[in-house]
């Protein structure tokens, strides 16, 4: 009996944290949508995951941006940047529940073009925010965005490359790799390449865009390449991974390791001489521009194909200024 | 007294298995044979033969356990908030992380146990609450920084030795679920549950109760594995442990244990669980892309079963 009360209670107990966490979300998505303020624009802003720093900071401009101009707004992502039909779900969703306009930082390059098409269909205008799309098979689809706000990641990535090429010499580079099929993480890879050509790639890897696989991969690399002076990391989490390995094989200062993002492990990581350089790209602004940009599409403007907006490298000449603008 | 041979088999096609597959990598890359390589397999199995082992319990009653990903994220979590945040002793941090760990397996036992929920769904709406927890908690941030004392846990090594110190918390582990499987009627009991539940219940063992255990030693798998993951990283994240029950699960197939309960043995997990880190490894020094590496750990996993099952039709 005593154990029955006992578990009475621990459910209980579960599906009240459940209503809570229910609640928040619901105020974050629909609750926010289903206010009868008729003249309020409503935007639905969906991105990959809400799980790192890159998409709070974003989430956090939109929200503060929406307010500012009075729009409603709804932020939404799925749990893991790999889930793409929860993405598509998403944006079917807002396509029925009549957004006025979507903002869509696509998972995958190709999977969320149907999900355009129908917007199109529907009349709402989609904007392309940090993550762009397949473009020539959207036009087969006839499908079409507004605009894409974000950095451009070949020169954004092309800024550390730069760097990479001037300061280091006999370079021998490990690649971690983003997912394959993301336009966003091959731009970096490529950016980044280009302007090293003259480095031996000792080797070139996924570690699936997670700190412990990157760690993992590191250290395999450096058992079989001690000989490894840079490494170029697509994102941050993979590149803090590799930070990690590099100081507990006993190679600090032989690695110089770059990545992307400029989250705020990276920032003390330069600060402390183990990370060389890292890629900022404002998620912020980025946020600001692409409800802008709806604004200025609702109000009958037409955009560029592409609205850029600011990447720049951090490295520890730089640091302190980033910091203090942020 | 079948039962023992049977364990005995498995676990020498693993290990048979694994010496193969070293000498066949040795041969490719020979880097492969350094002591430094060998001591970073150890040091990256640490984490999923612990989290394997819980879930081998687990199994081993003809249960599973999918959410001990989430669990690693959440008690990750919950730990950098207590340390860093809360500027907590490292102790206390710990202490909340393998008794939240233990209190997420127990709720799964349970509602399995005592609410006949299928073992898959149960734990299918923990991985979904813990990771839901995790990322509310977390809200996006990585919480960093943590003492030296605490960082010892994943980065420490064993004195004068480079032998890294999570191998013996993963020892520890490994030694207490061996002990209570081989030595205490705890063991005989699971076995017993997995290998036909009513009949074991008819004789008067309180299986509701060993089966809720069962669960709360997978869950403080996940919680061991979680500390030893946060001090080595020196961070906590609310996406940490995501899809690790799937390498959790594949080490206790390759290591022999099968799925309908009742069968496998403790030390076959960490030889699958070290299999599985050797697999990534070679690949690695190999820069293989990964995208074959998830084909050939499928492929593994595949040869690993159908092994099971010849075996299983051989003793018929």
């Amino acid at each position: 009996m005593k154990e029955r009360i006992l578990a009475v209670l621990v459910v209980m107990a579960m599906v009240f944290a459940l209503a809570a966490c229910g609640g928040n979300g619901i105020n974050e998505t629909s609750g926010d949508v289903s206010g009868d303020s008729s003249d309020g624009i409503k935007i639905a802003y969906i991105v990959k995951a809400k799980s790192d720093e890159f998409w709070t900071t974003m989430e956090k401009g939109a929200y503060a941006y929406a307010e500012e101009k009075g729009v409603e707004l709804s932020f939404q992502a799925p749990e893991k940047e790999t889930d793409v039909e929860k993405q598509v779900q998403m944006v079917e969703n807002a396509i029925t529940k009549g957004f006025d306009a979507i903002i869509l930082s696509a998972a995958d390059s190709k999977s969320l073009i149907p999900s355009i098409v129908k917007a199109n269909d529907a009349g709402i205008p989609v904007i392309l925010v940090n993550d762009t799309i397949d473009e020539e098979a959207l036009a087969a689809e006839d499908g079409k965005v507004e605009t894409y706000v974000g950095i451009d990641q070949y020169e954004a990535a092309s800024l550390a490359g730069t760097y990479a090429a001037e300061n280091i010499e006999d370079g021998k580079i490990l690649y971690l790799e983003g997912v394959s099929g993301v336009k966003a993480h091959e731009d970096r890879l490529n950016g980044f390449m280009d302007q090293v050509a003259d480095f031996e790639v000792v080797a070139s890897q996924t570690a699936k865009c997670d700190r412990n696989e990157g760690f993992n991969v590191m250290q395999n690399v450096l058992s079989a390449n001690p000989e490894v002076n840079v490494v170029w990391s697509i994102n941050a989490e993979m590149g803090q991974g590799a930070v990690q390995a590099i100081e507990q094989s006993g190679f600090s200062g032989k690695v110089q390791v770059f990545d992307f993002d400029a989250t705020s492990d990276d920032i003390e990581a330069i600060k402390n001489g183990t990370l060389t350089g890292t890629v900022a790209q404002y998620p912020n602004l980025q946020a600001e521009a692409a409800i802008q940009a709806c604004l200025d599409v609702l109000d009958g403007k037409t955009l560029e194909a592409h609205t850029k907006t600011k990447a720049e490298l951090i490295t520890a000449e730089n640091v302190e200024e980033f910091e203090a603008d942020k | 007294m079948t039962a023992k041979k049977k364990i005995d088999l498995s676990n020498m096609t693993s290990v048979i298995a694994l010496l193969t597959l070293c000498v066949i990598i040795s041969i490719a890359e020979p880097a492969f044979r350094t002591v430094g390589n060998m001591i970073n397999i150890l040091q990256q199995v640490t984490v999923i033969a612990v989290i394997a082992l819980g879930v081998n319990v687990v199994i081993f009653t003809g249960g599973i356990d999918i959410s001990v990903g989430s669990v690693v994220g959440f008690t990750g979590i919950v730990m950098g908030k207590i340390i860093v945040e809360q500027e907590m002793s490292p102790v206390i941090g710990v202490a909340a992380a393998l008794v939240i760990g233990v209190l997420c397996g127990t709720f799964n036992g349970i509602m399995i146990a005592k609410f006949k929920l299928q073992p898959m769904i149960a734990t299918l709406a923990m991985m979904s609450m813990a990771r839901g927890a995790a990322l509310t908690l977390a809200d996006g941030q990585t919480i960093t920084g943590y003492s030296d004392g605490f960082r010892w846990i994943g980065v420490g090594k064993i004195g004068g030795t480079k032998i890294p110190v999570q191998i013996l918390f993963m020892l520890l582990f490994y030694i207490l679920v061996f002990y209570l499987m081989r030595y205490r009627k705890f063991g005989r009991y699971i076995y017993s549950l997995g290998g036909n539940e009513e009949a074991t219940r008819l004789s008067g063992i309180n299986v509701d109760k060993y089966k809720i255990m069962a669960y709360s030693i997978s869950g403080l798998g996940a919680a061991i594995a979680s500390v030893i993951l946060v001090a080595k990283l020196n961070s906590a994240q609310s996406t940490a442990g995501l899809d690790y029950e799937m390498d959790a699960i594949a080490s206790c197939v390759i290591g022999g244990t099968s799925l309908l309960g009742g069968f496998g043995s403790v030390w076959g997990t960490f030889v699958g669980a070290v299999i599985m880190i050797v697999i990534r490894n070679g690949l690695n020094l190999l820069n293989v892309s990964s995208n074959l590496q998830k084909l050939v750990i499928g492929v593994v996993i595949l040869l690993a079963v159908l092994a099971d099952s010849v075996r299983h039709r051989a003793d018929k």
